[in-house]
């Protein structure tokens, strides 16, 4: 049980951070920042 | 009405309270500070101008004039004429100007009269006006500018907001347009032969605003943009300009001087009164800019600012501890029937994520500080006599603004990069940003400090090595800077014209709200990615785990005793870890640094963000401790490691030289994958982010060395 319940935060936390690395290299390639600097929610990119 | 339907553009010079002006409009926030260039992005937001009519507000970025040069300013200019791709051009434009430097303000608007767009003016910063006795007559000024809405305004205190409201409804109802001057008639029949020959070379008929720029811009900027060729505008802006010379004026210089001759005209009888208060800013001036007070008196309040967050903030960071330590005794017992769920939770979630969060009190003191520096219009002074130092080295003078905001974060300050027009003095700042030390170093400093230097040395030193710290960046990021604009990109030396804003009282909702800011961002930090990366460094250093290991170190070693078995047991399983391993199998790299493996680890971890260190050193010395873990601090744990093996056994490991080697290696080291990230998304590709990573992490190492085996050899 403890396994199962150890493997689930650890595989979580790991999918997470890919996730959220993935997702702020699609919003710097589209022009944005996600550089993790709190600016993310400021710096919008240029509307298309 | 909707916001879709209506766009409206904020314009204005650097400094005139137009990102204050906006926030008030809209009620977003966003960064106002006190230097010219802080805007260098599109920022948005919905106002509402009553009787239903709500429109999208622009904040553009600040400028002085449309002839423009930087990027920055270029996307400006581009999205006042409608020529920015996927962009469409405002339906009207508020200027914002500063009442107290009307002429010079309304150069701009004069330029933007020329658009032929429904115009409105902000006078704001009246309270300012007001107190250097300048009386301004709104209604003669509106009446010969051609009768536009004038707005006498003071955002800073929220006075007039809702006159500026029903301003812009009214220029969107009447499409009032600011008045044009009048060109005098060669220059006028030069303008009108650049309009014929672009109309007949593209066939597309330019703005007379368009052909302005070309006529009196030595760039080809607009004439690209309209697809107007070398071969084919040659002749004609050379025909043109000499129609401009039969006027009497040098093409280049025409524009200032016919927009201002208008202008004084314009203001003739519109201001009286002034002067006022200027006298004592400028005798403050004259001691803070001195050139050899002016440092002095920078370096003491920084060292004031930096004794003064260790000093505050000592008695919060206990209450945190307190806090982390209470939250352990209360898991413990509740886990202890599953001894693994135990460990992450106490060892890995709450130490991890808690020694993070005890610097929160540091920071937010550090922030509150600067916040004040920044809106008391000290800061820009400060980059003033920083401009000295650095313009021997070759750097434009506008990329004191990137590097001072390289020390709040190199991400913003990157970004800023763009008010450079020089593409290689760009480029030449943008490699030196990431050396400014930002406030995910602030952590590590702390701690050394806090846990070595203060007790080692007393109290007065931990604020002296702060300081320093922050300037080691600084020391490699000049000759950096040298060898890149002399050498390698051959930069040519350009002027710099910095406006220096007048001094002021902090207001303390602005500066307790970037506060707020900085503390929400650094919780959120906490309880996300640091959360998570500490879950990872844990089961690193948790895992594999040999249920038999006290068993085998009770056989070796049958004389030890209870409590001696349980560390010992501890520090196997840590050592044997995969993280344990790795750190082991790497450490040799570090080794003439002075780190052990826990170091390495620590170091490795903090690549992709450099605050990892003190949550994974947080794990990993709390795994090791084991039971003692509760009673532990990091700081006690730090204080107590030795060295178990090698030539140094039973040496303390964080002796001083390993810790300042440690706090030279992350000033200079390249340890965030947002700022390569953005590096290589403003440079416009790769190449100099990779030259950037490698350039600076080789550097640390070396100086890492160097800093270890000077101080070990000499202590």
């Amino acid at each position: 049980m403890d396994w199962l319940i150890i493997g689930a935060i650890v595989g979580s936390a790991a999918g997470w951070l890919i996730a959220r690395a993935i997702k702020g290299f699609q919003a710097r390639r589209k022009g944005g920042c996600a550089g993790g600097c709190g600016c993310a929610d400021k710096i919008q990119p240029p509307k298309k | 009405m909707s916001a879709k339907e209506i766009t409206v553009a904020l314009v204005g010079n650097p400094n005139t309270g137009k990102s204050t002006l906006f926030n008030a409009l809209t009620g977003l926030r966003q960064k106002v500070g006190n230097y010219p260039g802080v805007t260098v992005a599109r920022k948005s937001g919905r106002c509402d101008c009553g009787d239903g009519l709500i429109v999208e507000l622009v904040d553009l970025p600040g400028l002085y004039s449309l002839a423009a040069a930087s990027p920055d300013e270029q996307v400006v200019t581009d999205v006042l004429l409608g020529s920015l791709e996927g962009s469409q051009q405002p339906d009207a434009i508020v200027v914002v100007l500063d009442a107290t430097n009307l002429l010079r303000n309304l150069f701009l608007a004069s330029q933007l009269a020329e658009l032929n767009l429904p115009l409105a003016l902000v006078l704001n910063q009246a309270d300012v006006a007001h107190e250097h006795g300048l009386k301004i007559d709104t209604q003669l000024l509106s009446q010969r500018l051609g009768g536009v809405p004038v707005v006498l305004t003071s955002a800073w205190k929220g006075e007039g907001i809702a006159s500026v409201r029903r301003a812009i409804a009214e220029v969107l109802n009447k499409k009032t347009k600011l008045a044009r001057l009048t060109w005098p008639a060669q220059v006028e029949s030069g303008l009108e032969t650049i309009v014929r020959a672009v109309q007949a070379d593209t066939g597309r008929a330019p703005s007379m605003a368009d052909a302005q720029r070309i006529l009196f811009s030595s760039d080809a900027h607009t004439s690209n943009r309209l697809g107007w060729k070398l071969s084919q505008r040659e002749t004609v802006v050379r025909q043109a300009r000499d129609q401009v010379r039969a006027a009497g004026f040098n093409p280049l210089a025409a524009e200032p001087l016919i927009h201002y001759a208008h202008l004084r005209k314009v203001l003739d009888g519109v201001t009286s009164g002034g002067a006022g208060k200027q006298g004592n800013a400028a005798a403050l001036d004259r001691v803070l800019l001195h050139r050899v007070m002016g440092p002095i008196l920078f370096t003491g309040i920084m060292l004031g600012l930096f004794a003064s967050v260790f000093w505050l903030a000592k008695f919060p960071m206990q209450w945190i501890q307190s806090g982390v330590d209470f939250l352990k005794s209360v898991a413990a017992p509740a886990l202890a029937g599953t001894p693994m769920l135990q460990s992450l939770v106490t060892d890995g979630i709450i130490a991890g994520v808690g020694a993070f969060l005890a610097f929160l009190p540091q920071i937010l003191i550090l922030f509150l500080f600067v916040g004040i520096l920044e809106d008391s219009g000290y800061m820009a002074r400060a980059a003033f006599i920083m401009d000295r130092l650095f313009s021997w080295c070759g750097l434009n003078g506008k990329s004191f603004v990137p590097l001072l905001s390289g020390f709040a974060c190199a991400i913003p300050g990157l970004l800023s990069t763009r008010t450079i027009e020089d593409p290689k003095a760009r480029l030449a700042t943008a490699f030196a940003v990431p050396f400014m030390s930002c406030s995910a170093r602030f952590p590590i400093y702390a701690l050394m400090c806090a846990a070595f230097i203060g007790p080692l040395y007393g109290p007065g030193w931990e604020s002296v090595v702060m300081v320093g710290m922050h300037c080691v960046g600084l020391i490699f990021a000049v000759p950096t800077a040298f060898v890149l604009t002399r050498f390698i990109l051959k930069v040519k030396p350009q002027p710099f014209v910095l406006e220096l804003p007048r001094y002021q009282m902090p207001k303390p909702r602005d500066v307790l709200w970037r506060m707020w800011q900085n503390a929400a961002e650094f919780i959120s930090k906490a309880g996300t990615v640091i959360f998570a990366i500490t879950i990872i460094i844990w089961a690193l250093c948790y895992f594999p785990r040999d249920a038999q290991m006290a068993e085998k170190i009770r056989a070796a070693e049958p004389a030890l005793s209870t409590h001696e078995l349980q560390a010992r047991t501890q520090a196997a399983m840590i050592e044997q870890s995969w993280m344990g391993r790795f750190g082991k199998a790497v450490q040799p790299v570090f080794d003439p640094c002075g780190f052990d493996w826990k170091i390495t680890v620590g170091v490795l971890a903090s690549f992709p963000a450099r605050e990892v260190i003190v949550s994974t050193l947080g794990v990993t010395y709390s795994i090791g401790k084991g039971a003692e873990a509760d009673s532990q601090h990091l700081r006690q744990a730090m204080q107590e490691a030795k060295w178990l093996s090698g030539p140094r056994t039973g040496a303390p490991i964080f002796s001083l030289a390993a810790v300042l080697a440690l706090m030279v290696f992350f000033a200079l080291c390249s340890q965030c994958g947002p700022t390569i990230a953005t590096l290589a998304q403003e440079t416009g590709g790769w190449k100099w982010a990779a030259a950037s990573f490698f350039y600076m992490t080789i550097l640390a190492w070396i100086m890492a060395v160097v800093v270890y085996q000077t101080v070990i050899r000499i202590l």
